[in-house]
């Protein structure tokens, strides 16, 4: 094995450098391989499904044309696709457009069960960011059997409704009706809840979710003109596009929910303060708020800050004489009112 | 027939009927219910607890914790600590260590192979039983046993006592960068005592993915059984790169060194698998610190002892007994002239020397899995049997170990050691699958054949790696 | 007391129940009573167990350390106890294994007695989990640990009140130097024969709309199932989406939870 180190170094470099472009996370060949395989006939058909099931649920009549451009395929394939649909008794083609039978409505439920469950699944179990939860649910919606999906439900104490608000339909395809109006539907000076934010397009979503909006957020409507919507929460004040707002269901709550000010989160707790607390965020979900939860960390508990680790985070509180350490991530998600 | 379906029927119309009303009653029941139930706590402790003057912490309680998170202390008095009951434990273990070795080893030994010879028992039988798989046993159970009682009692009175959770409030911050949990530093500097150990620990927690990195990590903490090695190998081959007075300085320094690269490369791989296959947030750390309590110090012994030194020892023994009938077998199975491990050591000889080992320590590393601690007895055995040095050792497949360190160096040089072997041989001793009882361990915990593949073949290609470019790169200077 | 003894001619009979607990891996060969030892994590609760069986498990002080069950025995007025030692948890409504494993024991035990092992110092927090057992079962006894701690603390805890409000007898107990014990073992024994008669307290203060769908829903439930001792559990837990009650509704399994051979308070009034 008599190897000049200078040409086993470079060969080992060049295996290093292709094991990445292999594995590169989102860019690499694996990933592009698994991308492609995700847009097969299958998928294509499923995901036409789901886009009729969504237009009808909104009421809207989904045509050739909204099957082409949501899939980003060629009227042509669009056509093919219905009509390979049509043959498998999935839907039906009448004079506005195309609309779903009974197995179809059954078939895109499915799937979007398992999408909507894979979503919280990520959101609540595994912590991954929002921005993610989409496009991992996509591709798995694809390959998830319904009973790979029902034992996921189980596990997490089956869930109703996912990250962004919207109701995860049960085994048997059973889905509430949908709640709440548009933003763009109500009137200046109303108090309002958000119900749910819509997650397509991505480009909207990232928007929204970067102006702090998330379902549960109370708001309150503060100028409404055709180019802008002012909204104000907790004493914060956001502006955004009628095309936004679009993408946003709120439902009416009373003017008394409405906070004006600018509330305090935990992580701004001095020592020798004591707050208390008001809520702990929407972003906090799954096993983490249910572990704050059973700290004792809910709405009215006294909590002080005790000490901060060296590296100052995390940091010990006291709570209902208990000393629990919290992550500084965490604290910014507990809120507080009334610090003395 | 019929009234049973009928009543299954409207079990499952209830069921239902709960699944409607879920949807009525939106994504927060869970937050109101225990809402509800702290209301009703408060009350009901209102009403029967009266403090007055209430000390929710007592003043040497604030002062400890004060100090053992400190700025400035939090780190040293952590360090101290943890060096503290390395060096009882590494210290303390000698003489036990020696004295179990001297009964097991060199009297009970000589005595059982007098007695097969009195019986007339074929060399065959002999050899394997006793020089394979008593041997074996009676030297896991001689260099394990004594550091692991020493240990495991001393780590379960600081954890007792209530101080191990500071350690992981304050080490927190840097395993949340790799994605990680606080309480891993736990299961970490557990490890350092023993790897299998370690990974049990994992279950403080929560999170199953942060377990999984917890425990597929816990590997590349420098146990109890390589410490020694460690040692071994750096006085003989680079504490004499220095001028003698510093030697011993040197090896120490490149004994941390190994050490402080495994933590290294625990927060590493830590981040790389919560980046990739184990992808996720760093997710919650909320842990409670529990108030200091004096430690109850016999039961500690006692539950310790019966807890974890036994179970970790019994499960070493398990895998030792088989272990050392092979390292006898292929050492006196000949075909034609040679012994299988001599047919092995030939053949990879070639490869292993190319990334700055050799045969001799790719099969020590394959035939004692049960336990680090018998690497280098097996190195020194076979060593002895592929150079065909006379004067040392007790024959074919019989594993030993020399008082003098001196005498070790030069078995070693003689089987054509160099200083990048013994560099070499410290990295992959530290980056190499973990031993068959952690893996075993590892299988019982997270019940997954694939992560305990994983946790096995990852670090030796990694430790190759290693080895590699080390290798390589001195070739090259 | 009389009319007790008339009504039901099985004071001292056994209310666990022994098929389930035979599902959940206890053998009741020889035992005569079960008792599950609840609390939440670094409240003493091992070390209670340690004394009451004489066995040496290690108590860490350590959230989450008694992973594994672990059972023990002792016996007690010519009675034999079964012991069985659940994992510490802070609360019973989650998903987690730990939590899932201690609910499911209480409820389809159905053990003699349960003892909540609690932390005198956090009286409050520790009451989240008390009043979480006494919704599943109506047979326990408070051990209120570290009583030591407390008073060193300057806090004074009223056990006759707490008692009171409760409804279940209220032990002061220090574990660590074995004080209280002796009455502890004495309450287990009563409440487990049916001497003394536990009222537990029941959450009140749930919501109006939370507290309409528990009535409409645990209505539903004791029309199919008229023996159901905690009908009203049942329905949250059906509310939360709790799996193992789903399934346990949906196959009729829950109907072998029946207050049929107990004494509890229904039958004594």
């Amino acid at each position: 094995m008599e190897i000049n180190p200078v040409i086993s170094l470079s060969i080992f470099a060049v295996i290093v450098v292709l094991g990445i472009l292999l594995i590169y996370p989102k860019r690499g060949i694996l990933a592009k391989y698994a991308k492609l395989k995700v847009s097969s006939k299958k998928n294509q058909l499923e995901d036409a499904l789901k886009h009729i099931f969504d237009y009808e649920y909104h009421n809207l009549k989904p045509t050739l044309n909204s099957i082409a451009g949501n899939l980003e395929i060629s009227t042509d394939k669009a056509s093919q696709l219905v009509s390979k649909l049509k043959k498998s008794n999935l839907i039906l083609i009448n004079d506005q457009g195309v609309s779903l039978t009974e197995d179809g409505k059954l078939y895109a439920l499915r799937v979007i069960r398992v999408h909507r469950l894979w979503e919280n699944y990520l959101a609540e179990e595994i912590g991954m960011n929002e921005l993610e939860w989409h496009d991992q649910a996509e591709m798995i919606e694809h390959s998830l059997t319904p009973e790979e999906a029902d034992a996921l439900s189980a596990k997490m104490g089956n869930p109703k409704f996912d990250p962004h608000g919207d109701p995860i339909p049960s085994t048997d395809g059973i889905m509430p009706v949908k709640k709440g109006v548009s933003l763009n539907e109500v009137e200046e000076g109303e108090t309002l809840r958000i119900l749910h934010i819509e997650d397509e397009p991505k480009s909207i979503y990232t928007k929204l979710v970067s102006v702090n909006l998330f379902p549960g957020r109370v708001i309150k409507v503060i100028l409404k003109t055709v180019k802008k919507i002012k909204l104000s929460a907790d004493g914060e004040e956001i502006t955004i596009t009628p095309l936004l707002a679009s993408n946003i269901n709120v439902e009416h709550v009373a003017k008394s929910e409405f906070i004006e000010e600018k509330q305090r989160d935990l992580l701004s707790l001095k020592k020798g303060e004591i707050g208390v607390v008001a809520r702990i965020l929407p972003v906090c979900r799954g096993q983490q708020r249910r572990r704050l939860l059973d700290f004792g960390i809910v709405p009215g508990s006294e909590i002080s800050v005790l000490m901060k680790s060296p590296m100052n985070d995390p940091i010990a509180y006291i709570v209902k004489d208990t000393i629990v350490a919290l992550r500084k991530d965490q604290a910014k998600q507990v809120i507080l009112k009334n610090v003395s | 027939m019929k009234s049973n379906n009928n009543l299954l029927d409207k079990n499952i119309e209830l069921v239902s009927y709960a699944d409607s009303l879920r949807w009525e009653l939106g994504e927060n029941l869970h937050d109101s219910i225990t809402e509800t139930i702290f209301e009703d706590a408060y009350s009901i402790a209102s009403k029967s607890v009266s403090s007055i003057d209430k000390k929710v912490r007592t003043n040497w309680e604030v002062s400890l914790d004060r100090l053992v998170t400190s700025r400035i202390f939090g780190f040293p008095i952590m360090f101290l600590l943890l060096s503290l009951v390395f060096w009882l434990t590494i210290e303390g273990a000698n003489v036990p260590s020696q004295f179990l070795s001297s009964i097991l080893i060199d009297d009970f030994h000589p005595m059982l192979k007098g007695l097969s010879a009195s019986l007339g028992i074929p060399h065959f039988i002999d050899g394997l039983l006793i020089d394979g798989a008593y041997l074996s046993m009676a030297w896991v159970i001689s260099v394990m046993l004594p550091p692991m009682a020493i240990f495991f009692p001393l780590f379960t009175l600081l954890e007792d006592f209530g101080y191990l959770p500071r350690v992981a409030f304050n080490m927190d911050k840097l395993f949340q960068k790799a994605g990680a949990h606080g309480k891993q530093a736990l299961t970490m500097s557990m490890g350092f005592g023993c790897n299998a150990a370690g990974v049990i620990a994992a279950r403080v927690i929560d999170s199953p993915r942060e377990r999984l990195i917890a425990i597929i990590t816990n590997n590349f903490s420098l146990c109890n059984g390589r410490w020694p090695t460690q040692i071994l190998i750096a006085s003989i081959f680079i504490g004499s790169l220095a001028p003698a007075s510093l030697a011993g300085l040197v090896s120490a320094g490149a004994v941390v060194g190994v050490a402080l690269l495994g933590i290294f490369l625990s927060l590493v791989t830590s981040w790389g698998l919560s980046k990739t296959v184990l992808k996720g947030e760093a997710s919650a750390f909320s842990l409670e610190l529990p108030p200091y309590r004096p430690p109850v110090i016999l039961r500690t012994l006692y539950t310790s002892l019966i807890d974890r030194t036994i179970i970790v020892l019994w499960r070493a023994i398990v895998f030792a007994v088989p272990a050392g009938m092979v390292i006898w077998l292929v050492s006196n199975i000949h075909i034609y002239d040679l012994s299988l491990a001599e047919y092995f050591i030939d053949f990879t000889n070639p490869y292993a020397l190319f990334i700055g080992l050799n045969g001799v320590i790719f099969l020590a590393y394959i035939i004692a899995i049960p336990a680090n601690e018998i690497v280098i007895p097996t190195i020194l055995m076979l060593t002895v049997m592929t150079t065909g040095l006379i004067g040392t050792g007790q024959g074919n497949g019989v594993m030993f170990e020399l008082d003098s360190i001196k005498e070790t160096g030069d078995i070693l040089r003689a089987g054509g050691w160099t200083v990048l072997t013994g560099i070499n041989l410290m990295l992959f001793s530290l980056i190499h699958n973990p031993c068959s009882t952690t893996i075993y361990t590892i299988y019982k915990e997270t019940g997954s054949l694939k992560w305990t593949i994983f946790s096995t073949v990852y670090p030796i290609i990694l430790g190759l790696v290693v080895c590699f470019l080390v290798a390589q790169i001195w070739f090259l200077v | 007391m009389q009319n007790k003894n008339i009504n039901s001619d099985c004071v001292n009979c056994p209310v666990h129940n022994v098929a389930n607990l035979v599902k959940l891996g206890v053998d009741m060969e020889g035992f005569n009573y079960v008792v599950a030892l609840a609390g939440n994590p670094n409240t003493g609760k091992s070390t209670i167990f340690n004394n009451l069986t004489g066995l040496r498990q290690h108590t860490g002080n350590w959230p989450g350390k008694t992973v594994s069950r672990a059972e023990g025995g002792y016996e007690f007025k010519d009675n034999k106890f079964k012991i069985v030692d659940l994992p510490g948890t802070y609360s019973l409504l989650s998903t987690s294994t730990d939590e899932e494993v201690a609910r499911n024991f209480i409820l389809f035990g159905q053990p003699d007695v349960t003892v909540i092992v609690v932390d005198s110092t956090k009286l409050e927090r520790n009451l989240n989990l008390v009043l979480q057992i006494l919704e599943i079962t109506d047979r326990a006894v408070v051990s209120l640990n570290l009583i030591d701690e407390a008073t060193r603390k300057n806090i004074k805890i009223n056990e006759r009140e707490l008692s009171k409000q409760l409804g279940i007898p209220v032990v002061p107990t220090s574990a660590r130097s074995r004080t209280g014990m002796d009455e502890l073992l004495n309450y287990i024994h009563q409440v487990a024969t049916g001497e003394y008669v536990c009222k537990p307290y029941r959450i009140k203060g749930y919501s109006k709309k939370i507290n309409k769908s528990i009535d409409e829903l645990s209505k539903r439930i004791i029309t199919l199932f008229p023996d159901l001792p905690n009908a009203r559990w049942v329905a949250i837990r059906l509310l939360e989406g709790d799996q193992t009650i789903i399934d346990a509704v949906k196959s009729g399994e829950i109907g072998s939870i029946s207050v049929s051979t107990s004494n509890s308070i229904s039958e004594a009034v």
